[in-house]
């Protein structure tokens, strides 16, 4: 057998597990090969801890989702030439007709943009705390993606794909290395206090993998569905039930030895039983001391949408302080006419105001808590939007459209080599031109962060071995530490 | 599993290499396998073991590999094994007694006979096939629209799966059923996600159509022919001997599909059309008193929502404004075009961009994007762009020329019903040579108003802001009456004249297709001929064949038994919903990099069976079902799951946990809460939210959600409360067979949640009622409800004790969460 064969055979294997081959045979079948990535991958537990492909740099991972395109020419991609040109037309773009329509002129960023931190980074005053921790970011200012529509758009950055039902990149994160804690969901989607993104659950979904590996809604103020014994159930009550089924499946159990999947089972209302205590105590929030609740701007009651993603940014240190796999932290709901997210058609100035306010001082805590914690070192924090916006006004309103050509993302913690900018879009911020990233590449190297390999990291379905990236996707030494 | 397939690839790549050819078909590829012609292969000599054909090919198979059969089931495990698997919920005590009582021969099978004669067969087979055409009743993606007329398709397949339907006809009619009047089986063409944004890039535009139409193929491909034939989007089949062009071929067989909503045609649709006449003649009467009224006060005819004109004495003018006051629905006035026509022999709209003029307007509305004013001179209708003002009320919109023109009509035209300039005033800038000044007198001046106009009988304004002259205030009244009643009867009409309807596509005009250059829209080549891949065969068609003989050549050629793959995919996908895994275990890839089939001639033998049997779905189901082959026990034996852990040479019947909908089905049935009634629109696991993409989960603690779980209306993307999480695809892919997983969070579900707790109460309840007050009788009657079966002692102490402790609840509660509820054994 050559080795590609090999190769097929042990992802077909691999990918099968769940439709019935049991983990008997399939460890016997690895051990016969001697390698694999999930080699201990059982139906008896989806989340236990599995090594990865090759020695990862990054443990855990925290996904920060700024949902609604944010715009990369009044953030952190600076252009000089564009405020120079500011109120001239774009070069070569006559009739330039971008998602809602026609475009205006050029329009300089709105924010002043200062260099920061040692590395003289220049970032604008729409994110004064981001700006602060310029030093630990590795930028990506060349992604581009394949669809200037959110919701497909959310879906390449979350799924690798525009088309539905693909798993997410925490469903493929999670399948592949299980959870370093059993006790709590592997992969946790926390919605931002304004509502779900606009892609909706397509973001954490786990597509064609087994459900096990779908992300758990959970935020600070919303728990674990069916966590708790009904009402009316009083712990003894409660308690003697699981005993008695306890006792009932261990002697169906009998009658059917070695049947694996009964076993599990059995195991998953143990694991459940542990849940019940595990995941209130890791949702604690309010048990954390005060100064840890003004870092994040968890303690302005005054600005509750603030309040409420500091509160979740809290939130997803602590489940990654307890093991959890991947965090997915939403900033910025669904279709509001850039009200609730970063979509800002209409009116930028005011929208980006209110949201940054909301985004910046709490995930700026988030880095600097999980820095001082010492937990940077194994966490990789991804920083991501859906697409970019454009250098021009659309024609009629005072808001940037939709931009799916160039726009910037960046990579702190695990593994990241900082300060660091890669790529480049061209003079005005519109396309991506130095070095272009497509959202497999940045895939790619987020895996490789894990210690996977993207092109290893595989399940059957429909007639194909489908991966994250697709048929693409490189990964991108040059972020790398 | 099929080894030799990356060779094959190489020796393929290779192939094209060095033939630069640009055909992906290499030499020797009709011979794969699942492509060859279909032939009857014998029936292998059994011995006594073998009852049925099918247990003589698994017998030969499993002889071969030295394995020994499980010994036959129980008939109480049989009977509830039958019923979970084919009808979703299990026997009642009364069933199973009737069943064990029954000591003449062919017991067995006349309780196979009953069960496929049983409406609730439908109803969980019905479930198979719509996990594979994913199925939903929205749209998914940003938007996720709802489709309140998508459930009729869901009672199409549970129809024909009942009516035993031939497996030809039920292909035949989900492509081409408009043609014979079965209109919700087209449903199958639109089954998809699709994304609804508008999107005014033509790129991205052209883009969202291909994904509209590649959905289309793909499930084509998949579910009929078991070929991934949407993998040649981009590029010919990576594997299989798939090109590109036939990729875009088989696209131009519904060149012409749109995902909309169309006509239902039936009995309920000629009752409402029966009812027009009647609501015709009293609308003519009504139009009729109208008109009168019109003449008597000298009025002109009602603006028009499509498009309204205003002639007048040709004037030379360098600008037009039409001041809008109200309009018909109190919306801020919308416009889509605005025309100025210029006076004489050859009259020309001047209000256009290209030549000159420009729009400006009191102020336009930006939320969704601008509407600015110059869309309505863009000489486009009905497109995306239009003005609309920036707010309800007193606005104006003006076209200024380049140069004055002699004018003497203008004519509006509005996007749809919304915002219709009801109350106006037309004014004009004139262009007179002035004696007073150097140069030319512009003074604005108007040349028609809507005051002289009888009001439009959708006009929601009150009598007062008609502002109609010379009419008394009794008048005034009649009028308003008159009105209301006719705009009442045209909703009306215009609803029973449109039919009820169903989402399962509109067809169009076909479209020209092309194969596009590496799947991009902007780089078209050769033209796309409605055809199957080529070297499945051909439909003949012309590239200029209407839209409907495509569709129609299509069904009836994957039911002509011209080729075998519909037969041998779809007695695969029987075989595994039955056995748990299918003879092919790549139950939609048939080709080069798909699993050979475990059996082949047993494979074979069934594709032949099925089409000899007139396409008889029941039939095969018969087939398997009365083989010993299905009625072995399902224990695992020790020997046999070393050598074969994944049950492939059939030693057992593989266990397996039952799935979402049979599990929500069967705690209703034992709580004896179930409600049978079939067909209609569905019950809500969902309440819309007011934001797009939103859905809040609803209660389902009120009885109207208690029917079969077949009958919720599935939202894309959204995950059912509690049994959502037993691996319910989401249905953004086709599913042909589901995941397993066992989590936490399920048990969470199953022993905690709201809706099985208050399951659980009902079931206590309706124990109590029929078993008295005794606790051991309880428990006994509990048990035998759940798990088909009495206790043993141990279980009996074991119960009474926590029923004793706890309350029948608890009983309950433990029994709904055994594994041996759980599982279908």
């Amino acid at each position: 057998m050559t080795l590609r064969q090999q190769t097929k055979m042990r992802r077909e294997f691999l990918g099968r597990t769940f439709d019935g081959l049991s983990s008997i045979a399939l460890l016997s079948l690895l051990g016969a090969n001697g390698q694999s990535a999930v080699s201990d991958l059982e139906t008896a537990g989806p989340y236990q801890s599995r090594p990865a492909h090759f020695r990862p740099q990054a443990d855990n991972v925290i996904v920060v989702f700024c949902c609604g395109a944010v715009s990369q020419m009044d953030t952190f991609d600076f252009k000089p030439e564009l405020i120079k040109r500011d109120g001239q037309p774009l070069p070569d773009s006559q009739q330039l007709v971008s998602f809602q329509g026609r475009n205006g002129n050029l329009v300089r960023p709105l924010w002043k943009f200062r260099p920061r931190g040692n590395c003289g980074k220049m970032i604008s005053d729409l994110t004064p705390h981001l700006a602060e921790l310029a030093d630990d970011f590795c930028f990506v200012h060349s992604l581009h993606s394949k669809t200037n529509t959110h919701g497909p758009g959310e879906s390449v950055m979350s799924t690798g794909f525009t088309s539905e039902g693909f798993p997410s990149m925490g469903a493929w994160v999670t399948f592949a290395l299980g959870c370093e804690n059993e006790n709590l969901p592997a992969f946790v989607a926390i919605e931002d206090p304004r509502g779900i993104p606009q892609a909706g659950p397509a973001n954490w979904s786990a597509g064609f993998l087994p459900a096990a590996y779908q992300g758990t809604p959970l935020n600070s103020r919303k728990p674990v569905q069916n966590l708790l014994p009904p009402n009316g159930v009083s712990p003894v009550a409660d308690l003697r039930a699981r005993e008695t089924l306890g006792f009932m499946n261990k002697r169906h159990m009998d009658k059917n030895p070695g049947d694996m999947e009964l076993q599990a089972r059995i195991a998953s209302y143990e694991l459940a039983a542990r849940m019940q205590l595990s995941v209130p105590e890791a949702a604690a929030v309010e048990s954390e001391p005060a100064h840890i609740l003004r870092l994040y701007g968890a303690d302005q009651p005054e600005n509750p949408f603030k309040a409420g993603f500091a509160r979740n940014c809290i939130l997803a240190r602590r489940l990654i302080e307890r093991g959890v796999r991947f965090v997915q932290l939403f900033n910025g709901a669904f279709a509001s006419g850039g009200s609730y997210n970063w979509d800002a058609h209409n009116y930028i100035q005011p929208q980006y105001t209110d949201h940054a306010e909301i985004l910046d001082q709490p995930v700026a805590g988030l880095l600097r808590d999980l820095k001082q914690r010492g937990m940077l070192e194994r966490t990789l924090v991804v920083f991501c939007t859906e697409f970019g916006r454009m250098p021009t006004f659309q024609k009629g309103t005072q808001g940037r459209d939709h931009n799916p050509f160039g726009f910037t993302c960046f990579l702190a913690g695990a593994g990241v080599r900082a300060p660091y900018s890669f790529g480049a879009t061209d003079d005005f911020g519109f396309k991506a031109v130095e070095q272009p990233v497509t959202v497999h590449d940045f895939h790619a190297t987020l895996l490789h962060l894990l210690g996977l390999d993207h092109e290893r990291l595989t399940f059957y379905h429909n007639g194909i071995q489908r991966r994250l990236t697709d048929v693409h996707g490189h990964v991108i030494d040059k972020l790398l530490r | 599993m099929n080894y030799s397939a990356p060779v094959r690839w190489f020796s393929h790549l290779a192939f094209c290499a060095w033939s630069a050819c640009a055909t992906g078909i290499a030499a020797g590829d009709e011979n794969h396998w699942s492509l060859r012609p279909l032939s009857r292969p014998t029936i292998p000599d059994g011995d006594s073991w073998v009852r049925t054909p099918v247990d003589a090919f698994v017998q030969q198979q499993r002889m071969r590999a030295g394995l020994r059969p499980s010994p036959a089931a129980s008939p109480r495990v049989l009977i509830r094994r039958l019923y979970l698997d084919l009808l979703g919920i299990p026997p009642t005590p009364h069933e199973i007694a009737d069943f064990l009582s029954d000591s003449r021969p062919l017991a067995y099978e006349r309780l196979v006979e009953r069960a496929l004669a049983s409406p609730r067969y439908g109803e969980r087979w019905a479930q198979h096939w719509l996990d594979l055409v994913r199925f939903a009743e929205s749209s998914g993606y940003e938007m996720n629209f709802w489709f309140p007329n998508a459930w009729p398709y869901r009672d199409y397949v549970i129809r024909s799966l009942n009516s035993d339907k031939p497996y030809d006809e039920f292909i035949f009619e989900q492509l081409a059923g408009d043609q014979i009047k079965e209109d919700p089986a087209t449903g199958f063409l639109v089954a998809g996600p699709y994304d609804r944004s508008v999107n005014q890039d033509p790129k991205f535009k052209a883009q969202q159509r291909q994904d509209e139409l590649d959905e289309i193929v793909k499930a084509t491909g998949a579910v009929f022919l078991g070929f991934s034939i949407g993998c040649a989007r981009c590029h010919d089949h990576k594997f299989d001997p798939i090109t590109q062009q036939d990729y875009y071929n088989l696209q131009a067989v519904f060149a012409g599909v749109r995902y909309r909503e169309r006509k239902w045609r039936g009995p309920e649709n000629d009752r409402w059309q029966q009812q027009l006449p009647a609501l015709s003649a009293r609308m003519t009467h009504l139009h009729k008193n109208l008109e009168a009224f019109r003449l008597e006060h000298s009025l002109r005819s009602p603006v028009s929502s499509e498009s309204t004109a205003e002639r007048f004495e040709p004037r030379m003018a360098t600008s037009v404004r039409l001041r809008i006051d109200g309009t018909l629905d109190g919306r801020a006035a919308q416009l889509d075009e605005l025309e100025v026509w210029s006076a004489g022999p050859e009259p020309a709209n001047v209000a256009l961009e290209e030549t000159g003029a420009s729009a400006q307007s009191s102020g336009h509305a930006v939320g969704g994007g601008a509407k600015l004013p110059d869309g309505v001179i863009d000489g486009r209708l009905k497109g995306d762009i239009f003005w609309r003002a920036a707010q309800e009320g007193s606005v104006w919109i003006q076209v200024d020329f380049l140069r004055p023109f002699s004018i003497d009509r203008v004519v509006w035209k509005g996007r749809d019903r919304k915002g219709v300039p009801a109350d106006y005033q037309l004014q004009i800038r004139n262009v007179k040579p002035s004696p007073l000044i150097k140069g030319m007198d512009e003074t604005w001046s108007t040349v028609a108003t809507s005051r002289d106009r009888l009001p439009a009988y959708r006009d929601q304004r009150t009598t007062e802001q008609f502002k109609l002259k010379q009419v008394s205030a009794a008048e005034l009244q009649t009028l308003a009456t008159l009105l209301a009643e006719l705009s009442q009867l045209e909703e009306e009409y215009d609803k029973l004249a449109e039919g009820p309807q169903v989402f399962s596509g509109d067809f169009e005009a076909a479209e020209e297709l092309y194969r596009l250059h590496r799947g991009d829209p902007t780089q078209p080549r050769e033209v796309a001929t409605p055809d199957v891949p080529a070297i499945m065969g051909t439909l003949s068609l012309e590239v200029t064949a209407d839209e409907a003989s495509r569709r129609f050549a299509l069904g009836r050629w994957l039911g002509s038994k011209m080729h075998p793959l519909p037969a041998r995919v779809m007695v695969n996908r029987i075989w595994q919903h039955h056995f748990g895994t299918g003879l092919v275990d790549t139950p939609s890839d048939f080709g080069l990099m798909g699993s050979a089939p475990s059996h082949p001639e047993l494979l074979e033998w069934l594709a032949a069976e099925l089409m000899d049997h007139d396409w008889s779905l029941k039939h095969l189901h018969r087939t398997l079902l009365l083989s010993r082959t299905y009625r072995q026990q399902s224990s695992p034996r020790a020997l046999e799951q070393k050598r074969d852990p994944n049950n492939r040479l059939l030693w057992r019947f593989s266990p397996r946990r039952l799935a979402a909908e049979v599990l929500r089905d069967s705690i209703l049935h034992c709580s004896g809460q179930l409600d049978l009634s079939m067909h209609g629109p569905g019950f809500a696991f969902f309440q819309r939210a007011s934001f797009f993409s939103g859905a809040i989960p609803e209660s389902q603690l009120g009885a109207n959600t208690w029917r079969r779980m077949i009958y919720g209306t599935k939202i894309r993307q959204e995950t059912v409360n509690v049994f959502g999480d037993f691996d319910c695809p989401d249905a953004g892919q086709m599913t042909p067979r589901r995941s397993h997983s066992t989590t936490p969070l399920q048990a969470l579900n199953l022993f905690n949640s709201e809706f099985v707790n208050h399951q659980t109460q009902l079931f206590a309840n309706e124990v109590q009622r029929a078993a008295g007050p005794d606790p051991q009788e309880q428990v006994r009657l509990a048990v035998l409800v759940c798990l088909g079966r009495l206790p043993d002692a141990e279980e009996q102490t074991r119960l009474c004790d926590l029923l004793l402790a706890t309350g029948l609840t608890q009983v309950c509660r433990v029994l709904l969460n055994t594994n041996e509820f759980v599982f279908l054994n």
